[in-house]
């Protein structure tokens, strides 16, 4: 296993149009195995930006980035989205649940896209319910969660797949503090587990729970 | 414990992204079950369009059903026989066919002349008389009733009549209006060309024969006696076309009639078929095709000919509202995914390759066209049953089109779901996922 788990090297983002936006501009860094990294940066600095190319959401204009010791930049769009099932698991400040989808159905959607059959992905979900600690409220939907508990079934669908790399956008952003608080213990334990985890937010309470400080301005990445 | 068999790309060595046709069947089927309202709306064109092809097919195979039934009952009773012009019709014949099995009533009528002056005589003693050219027809007895006609005054001539060639006539009810004549009571007299002859009824109706009815009809051994057999040859060494002389026709000078007789004959419910196939054989056994049997059309033919023109038109509003239930499945799924690109950027995000997005959506869209076939057909077959009952008819349906509503909703369903499809797997995650 390597020990750096992202590599980025001059990574440029350049939205083309009328008046091209450099989104990111040379940014070059790495993260280990086991990090818990926090990306800070004002609104429209290029930190979401950021995220969505460490998530094979996008694709940056130049650069490389290699990804547990893969090439993320030159393959093709499938096999981004190979790495994004295997790999990645993602964290939304909306959560992004179905709300037509209990808790544990929403929580086995991602095993859908490995091909696991019914039993062994009701199996897994469940089991990674019980790591948010929601099995109480497996069959619940969505609507009638609290903000905390959504978040909790979101980390737990973004970990039922045993990623390698957990990317959290604003988790905290839409809970109260002591929602926020428990999520970002639930995050810390995870981490204490061996799992990376990168965290992008505009609070520096919540940047402060990371091990480790990147700052994004004006698309350029400090320490 | 079950081990996990994930697909590996052959260049990268990575896993691969894999949805088992199961698991997105099931996925789908989550996705339209659990939103039962927009299902509901998306399948109403497909309910509606399936539902009409089902209950058109379904009446109009009952209908068929019941024409039949009815045509057997009714209409299928009436045999027209007529020289074809290389035959004739010998006048004995009408006592042969009377013994075919199934046959109630034979008669031979035929045009004997055509404008002969008629003469009414107002005064036996005196002068006073008037005349119009008119056609002159002879019936046998049995002949009348196969002319459909109705009396209005008088009586019509019998086998009495026709036995002793009596000079009787009856006249059609323009023909009596033309003359004058309402009323028999008195026995008014006609010259017929000189001949005298007795009204002895006025009758109106002769559906059988219309032109009858400006016309005077007499006896058919009457008009053979006076004018001879319209088959001149056989019975009196000369032809029909040619102008009889007065001594030639039995005292009446005249341009006979070219019409050649024919017979009707009625039989029992349903016989029609039958007689009408050994009716040639009863009457001119040495040669079958000299005459002509116009037997009534089959039931068969007539009640495919009312399915073919009125199934036509009700089955392609049935296509035309299935074609409307497409688009409406196109535009609810359409807007489906543009109110579901939140779910499809998640779903992208967490694996889902492009053709995934598409086989869910494609899926979607044909299973709720499969509901709406199968609620829509089971609708045409209650309206069917509806209709049947109303009219005490017994409902016939097709079994292989209620076997095929299903998937005709399917098809319809996924044609429809093809282009929303589309649209669905073009969504890029990033920019669905910051809606």
């Amino acid at each position: 296993m390597p020990d750096k788990l992202v590599v980025l090297e001059n990574i440029t983002r350049i939205y083309e149009g009328p008046n091209p936006v450099n989104a990111l501009v040379n940014v070059s860094t790495s993260i280990e195995q086991g990090d818990f990294v926090s990306i800070q940066g004002v609104s429209g600095s290029g930190k979401s930006t950021l995220l969505n190319i460490l998530g094979l959401l996008d694709r940056p204009t130049e650069g490389k980035y290699m990804l547990n010791g893969l090439d993320a930049m030159h393959i093709s769009e499938k096999e981004r989205t190979d790495l994004r099932c295997y790999y990645i698991g993602f964290v939304f400040q909306s959560f992004h649940l179905l709300a037509t989808r209990s808790a544990v159905e929403n929580v086995e959607l991602p095993l859908y896209y490995r091909g696991i059959g019914a039993k062994k992905r009701q199996e897994l979900a469940s089991n990674a319910i019980a790591t948010v600690s929601l099995a109480h409220r497996s069959a619940a939907f969505p609507a009638t969660l609290s903000g905390g508990e959504r978040q909790r079934v979101a980390i737990a669908r973004a970990l039922v797949g045993s990623p390698k790399l957990l990317l959290c956008d604003e988790p905290t952003g839409s809970l109260d503090q002591k929602s926020s608080d428990n999520i970002l213990e639930l995050l810390e334990e995870l981490n204490r587990t061996g799992l990376t985890i990168i965290i992008v937010t505009h609070d520096s309470a919540v940047a402060n729970r990371s091990k480790r400080h990147l700052y994004v301005v004006e698309g350029q990445l400090h320490e | 414990m079950n081990r996990i068999k994930y697909k590996v790309s052959k260049r990268t060595g990575q896993r691969k992204s894999h949805l088992r046709i199961r698991d997105a069947i099931y996925d789908a089927f989550l996705g339209f079950a659990r939103n039962p309202a927009r299902t509901f709306l998306a399948a109403l064109g497909t309910i509606i369009g399936v539902g009409t092809l089902v209950s058109v097919s379904g009446i109009a195979t009952t209908a068929k059903q019941q024409v039949t039934s009815q045509f057997n009952s009714i209409l299928a009773t009436e045999i027209t026989v007529s020289d074809n012009s290389i035959g004739h019709i010998p006048f004995s014949s009408q006592k042969r066919v009377m013994l075919l099995k199934g046959v109630r009533d034979a008669g031979i009528s035929w045009q004997l002349m055509s404008d002969v002056n008629v003469t009414r005589d107002l005064s036996v003693s005196g002068p006073q008389q008037f005349s119009t050219p008119l056609s002159i027809y002879a019936s046998t007895p049995d002949g009348l009733t196969e002319m459909q006609a109705d009396l209005i005054t008088g009586r019509l001539f019998d086998q009495g009549d026709e036995k002793r060639s009596d000079r009787v006539a009856l006249l059609g009810s323009i023909a009596a209006r033309q003359l004058g004549i309402t009323s028999v009571a008195n026995q008014p007299a006609i010259f017929i060309d000189g001949i005298p002859f007795t009204i002895i009824g006025i009758v109106t109706g002769l559906y059988g024969q219309p032109s009858a009815l400006s016309a005077v009809i007499v006896p058919a051994s009457t008009g053979l006696e006076l004018i001879g057999s319209p088959y001149t040859a056989n019975y009196l060494g000369h032809r029909v076309d040619e102008k009889f002389t007065t001594e030639q026709s039995g005292g009446i000078a005249m341009n006979p009639s070219t019409q050649e007789p024919s017979m009707y004959v009625t039989t029992a419910k349903g016989a029609a078929g039958v007689v009408g196939k050994e009716i040639a054989y009863a009457i001119y056994p040495q040669n079958i095709n000299a005459l002509s049997v116009i037997t009534p059309p089959g039931p068969d033919l007539l009640s495919n000919a009312i399915e073919g023109t009125t199934a036509t038109l009700l089955i392609l509003l049935g296509i035309i509202a299935l074609i409307t239930g497409g688009v409406v499945i196109a535009n609810t799924s359409l807007l489906s995914v543009l109110g579901r690109k939140g779910e499809i950027g998640l779903r992208r995000a967490l694996g889902a390759r492009r053709k995934h997005i598409a086989a869910l959506t494609l899926l979607e869209a044909g299973c709720i066209g499969t509901i709406g076939g199968i609620i829509g057909a089971s609708l045409g077959v209650l309206a069917t049953v509806g209709v049947a009952a109303v009219h005490t008819w017994t409902p016939v349906l097709s079994y292989q089109i209620i076997v095929m509503a299903p998937f005709v909703g399917a098809i319809v369903g996924i044609l429809a779901g093809i282009y929303p499809s589309t649209r669905a797997m073009r969504i890029e995650p990033v920019s669905a996922l910051q809606q």
